[in-house]
């Protein structure tokens, strides 16, 4: 057993640049797998860390008209009662909005220990609130709210801007609330499926993200998921899931490849083991010889995709976070070595296994193909796709789930559809005419002819040795030109939406300064002058927080939202989330401060963590009273002139120019980006490895045919012609595959993924600059691969 | 005038260590219609020098001269792309195994060494050739579904399809029964004279090399 095991093994080191390739296209389907595992670890972590001190361990809200403290003390007396089994714990919430000193600042009450971090000793002391970092405040740093004095306990991420977390107590004492205000209840409740939900994120971070809320019903309330008053953690949520599922389809390529390098090593030692067969040697001893050669390659490859992965990780999250944060230290877990060591060792393992059952001698030829299996698959794969994409319910799995399900009838069908082309080409050939020298057959018969109809045959002949490579690669080009449409279209409509909202010459920051006195007096000393105060308050409306900005809606306002008229004061326009979570559309009111306004008008709200409501001026004074405005739009004078009038005026404010907010929130949209394109890219280098490793299979068995073709007196331009023409027909093949794989993708993501997950959907605009690069990539890859020298040695 | 002419030719094989000369001072001359068996044990060189001959493989020392359409051509002045280029319009192969392109139809093997010559209207003839060798009915077909023979026979009308000045044979009876080894000794030296080709075989048959008009021994 061990001289077994001894030729195998030196089989692979007397082979060392189709062993370093095969052990190459390991490496990198494991390094993909670890780097995309990290990758979500670490931006699922960051989320995590900034989830708001009450809402920590906090599923869902539960909420009733005009709830009072005395409706929470009757809910937790039943909860203590035992009447409530499925909640773990309950806490009162109250939020609310405060000025102070020209400042706005959001209030969160919760009950004061739950507050506390864990450890922390800075409980529920009087008198004592914790900031979130967007303050810019100090631990310990006094400030001076609704006449009291309250000292920073501690300052914490939340991502709640201009949030302060207080005792209820002392929050409703800062809202001048009565004692017995309540907004919600935040509950924790016990997840049935709690167990898979931390399985499947240890596994796949960000996958569980995008599995659909319980659903719970507590009499005389309503109860909601907890992103329903925290919008921000459901755009993390799904920018995370889509992230997971990206490493999914990594995995799903690098797992494709490792598969078809066993089954090419397989391939290569063919003739050792017939001849070790005909000595005698058994089928279960040749396996055993054949799987250990492989595990010892793998082994070695895994360890070395494990350490690449882990810097390529690092390096996209540096490149990604450079100028933001430092980004996170990587630990590699438990987990993702598990992970790691599965993708390389064992599915190259069972991958091996199974290339022996099928190939090994005795079982020369493949499988024939199962004709009712595939069209069965083809079927269920198409009513997967129907049910994803049209029943709301199947949530973001159901549109990864069609994504799947396309990939995999994309895939399924290299097979066929290289045999139909070969069928179809013959089928020319044998045409009348052909024999006899007509015009078609004397151009068949030429040398161009001749080279040509070779070398398609040599593409459209070898479905077992090319198909799982061309699979991979058309998974991988078809995934990338569909990100990259969807990334595209994503981008030209963000900049449609920048260049009509950011009409303004200028955006002021205000702090201290009233907004409406400021733009006032910025009339007055420039007439002619375009100056709009810009405020914005958030409101719970059916149960979701909304923010709601008011100005002076004009016309000039408007169209900066689309809209071509001014606003009445009974009017409204809603982003396409708020109509969304609201289940509300164009036409219809919405009642706000008591009072119904009628939506106009939708526009896309990008970037937007809540739904958004516009109104004028004059009915958010009727519902909210007293305005305070933030922001004040500018246009009309210089940048110089500005800047002077400022320096008497009002020193403190910030002034943003319009170049710079549209060059960082596109840079902001860039770096959003910069990962998934990575991960895109990568798997196509993963597939474009496959596609070589089985290049040079193929070539090496047709190393007779090439010899025979020299003595005749093929030139070397034209053997490379030949390869070429070969290669090119390969990629052509994989990138029309590719394409409307990709174009289906696109549109998923468009119309499905971005709506479910985001709140707005994408116009799909397909350009060519979307789509060309990863099909000229694929195009590429496959002439590359059947053009790049295969050493001798690798016979 | 000879067909083909080696003069004190050598060769020999090395992997960076180690050095083995398989031909030694050689020397043969061939007239054109003229035919010689190349005989001798296994490893004497035989295929080697055939290989020589098709400009495959350089000589170490010594010179190797081919006549085509009246100009002699030496082959160690030669660049690689020019033997190609000669070795595509003066030379005929026939291999023991892997003698034909598996991806080509029998007419399509055939008609690609008239399509490398730019020779695409003699392919009516290349057909008769076939028939005449008793493929007239399998020209569609591809070489996985020949016998031996017929692929043998197959070989021997490509090789002879451009009407080359020189025909090379190495072993081509090698792997046939003596039937079919009868069947394609025949055609191959019937269709060499007919077309006055100068023709080398390297063979270990008798009945093969009997059929030669010269018989060259070699020795390991």
């Amino acid at each position: 057993m061990k001289l077994l095991l001894r030729s195998f093994v030196r089989f692979f080191a007397r082979t060392p640049w189709a062993t370093l390739t095969a052990g190459l296209g390991i490496a990198l389907g494991v390094a993909s797998t670890v780097a995309t595992h990290l990758l979500g670890l670490a931006v699922s972590d960051q989320l995590g860390a900034r989830t708001a001190p009450h809402l920590r361990g906090v599923t869902h809200v539960a909420e009733r008209v005009d709830a009072t403290m005395a409706d929470y003390f009757d809910l937790r007396r039943q909860w203590r009662r035992g009447e409530l089994p499925q909640v773990e714990w309950i806490t009162p919430v109250v939020q609310g909005q405060l000025v102070a000193a020209g400042r706005r600042y959001q209030v969160v009450g919760a009950d004061g220990f739950r507050l506390a971090a864990p450890g922390s000793s800075a409980s529920a002391r009087r008198n004592s609130i914790r900031a979130d970092a967007s303050l810019e405040l100090a631990p310990k740093a006094v400030l001076q709210l609704a006449g009291e004095r309250w000292t920073v306990a501690e300052v914490v991420d939340a991502g709640h801007e201009n949030a302060v977390f207080a005792d209820i107590g002392d929050a409703l004492a800062l809202l001048d609330r009565p004692a017995d205000h309540l907004d919600y209840v935040a509950l924790s409740l016990k997840a049935p499926f709690k167990g898979v939900r931390d399985a499947l994120e240890r596994l796949f971070p960000g996958l569980a993200a995008g599995l659909p809320a319980d659903v719970e019903h507590l009499a005389g309330w309503t109860v909601r998921p907890v992103a329903s008053v925290r919008p921000e953690q459901q755009f993390g949520n799904a920018v995370l899931f889509t992230r997971g599922a990206l490493g999914l389809l990594a995995l799903v390529v690098a797992w494709f490849i490792i598969y078809l390098i066993c089954v090419l090593s397989l391939r290569r030692q063919q003739l050792l083991m017939t001849r070790l067969s005909a000595l005698g040697v058994s089928r279960r001893e040749l396996a055993a010889g054949f799987l250990g050669a492989i595990g010892v390659l793998a082994g070695v490859a895994t360890l070395v995709g494990i350490a690449g992965g882990h810097g390529l990780a690092a390096l996209l999250l540096r490149l990604s976070m450079a100028g933001i944060a430092a980004p996170p230290v990587m630990e590699m877990s438990a987990v993702v070595l598990i992970k790691a060591l599965f993708s390389g060792f064992a599915v190259a393992l069972v991958g091996a296994g199974v290339a022996f059952i099928r190939r090994a001698p005795g079982f020369l030829q493949p499988p024939a193909g199962r004709k009712g299996v595939r069209w069965g698959g083809a079927v269920v794969a198409l009513a997967l796709i129907a049910a994803g994409v049209t029943l709301e319910e199947t949530g973001l799995y159901g549109g990864f789930l069609a994504v799947l399900a396309g990939s995999l009838i994309a895939t399924a069908w290299v097979g066929p559809l290289l045999r139909w082309l070969r069928d179809a080409f013959e089928a020319r050939r044998t045409g009348v005419g052909y024999r006899h020298g007509s015009s078609d057959g004397t151009a068949a018969t030429t040398r161009n002819g001749l080279l040509f109809r070779l070398a398609m045959r040599e593409a459209t002949w070898h479905e077992a040795d090319l198909g799982v490579a061309l699979g991979a690669l058309i998974l991988a080009v078809g995934a990338s030109v569909g990100i990259g449409l969807m990334v595209g279209s994503f981008e030209r409509d963000f900049m449609r939406m920048l260049d009509q909202r950011l009409a303004h010459d200028f955006f002021l920051e205000l702090h201290d300064q009233g907004g409406a006195a400021l733009a006032h007096a910025l009339r007055e000393a420039h007439p002619g002058v375009v100056a709009v105060p810009l405020g914005e308050r958030s409101v719970r409306l059916q149960g979701y927080t909304v923010q709601v900005g008011y100005a002076d809606f004009t016309v000039a306002e408007t169209a900066r939202y689309g809209y071509a008229h001014a606003l009445a004061p009974d009017q409204a326009l809603a982003s396409e989330a708020l109509l969304n979570a609201l289940g509300l559309s164009v036409g219809d009111s919405v009642e706000v401060g008591g009072e119904p306004l009628s939506i106009v008008h939708e526009f896309s709200g990008f970037g937007d963590v809540a739904p958004r409501l516009l109104v004028q001026a004059q009915a958010a004074a009727e519902r909210f009273g007293a305005l305070h405005y933030d922001r004040l739009g500018l246009s009309g004078l210089s940048a110089a002139e500005l800047e002077r009038w400022l320096a008497g005026a009002a020193p403190d404010v910030v002034v943003r120019q319009r170049a710079a907010l549209r060059a960082g929130a596109l840079d902001i949209f860039d770096r959003t980006f910069a990962i998934t394109r990575a991960l895109t890219l990568v798997a196509l280098i993963v597939a474009v490895a496959g596609l070589y490793n089985a290049m040079m299979a193929l070539r090496l068995n047709q190393r007779a045919s090439v010899a025979l073709l020299r003595a005749l007196g093929l030139s070397a331009a034209e053997q490379r012609w030949l390869a070429l023409m070969r290669g090119g027909a390969l990629g052509v093949f994989a990138v029309v595959l590719a394409l409307p794989l990709g174009l289906f993708i696109g549109v998923v993501l468009c119309d499905v993924i971005n709506p479910r997950a985001f709140g707005w959907s994408v116009a799909l605009s397909i350009s060519a600059a979307d789509w060309a690069l990863p099909m000229t990539l694929g195009l590429a890859a496959a002439v590359a691969a059947s053009v790049l020298p295969v050493p001798e040695e690798s016979a | 005038m000879s067909a083909i002419r080696l003069d004190r030719v050598r060769k020999g094989f090395g992997d960076g260590t180690r050095y083995r000369r398989v031909i030694d001072e050689f020397s043969l001359e061939v007239a054109a219609g003229e035919s010689v068996a190349l005989c001798g044990p296994s490893g004497s060189g035989k295929s080697t020098l055939l290989n020589l001959m098709a400009g495959l493989l350089p000589v170490d020392a010594g010179t190797l001269t081919l006549r085509h359409d009246g100009r002699s051509f030496e082959l160690s002045r030669l660049g690689e792309s020019e033997r190609t280029a000669l070795r595509r319009r003066a030379v005929g192969y026939v291999f023991q195994f892997f003698n034909l392109v598996p991806t080509l139809t029998v007419l399509e093997n055939v008609a690609l060494p008239l399509a490398l010559n730019r020779l695409d209207q003699h392919l009516p003839e290349a057909q008769q050739r076939l028939a005449a060798l008793g493929l007239g009915d399998r020209l569609d077909a591809y070489p996985e579904t020949l016998s031996g023979g017929e692929q043998q026979r197959v070989a021997i009308a490509r090789a002879l399809a451009h009407e080359p000045a020189i025909v090379l044979a190495d072993e081509p009876t090698g792997n046939l029964d003596a039937r079919h080894s009868e069947q394609v000794a025949d055609a191959l030296f019937a269709e060499a004279q007919r077309l006055g080709s100068a023709l080398v075989v390297a063979t270990h048959s008798a009945a093969v090399a009997e059929r030669a008009g010269r018989i060259v021994g070699l020795t390991q």
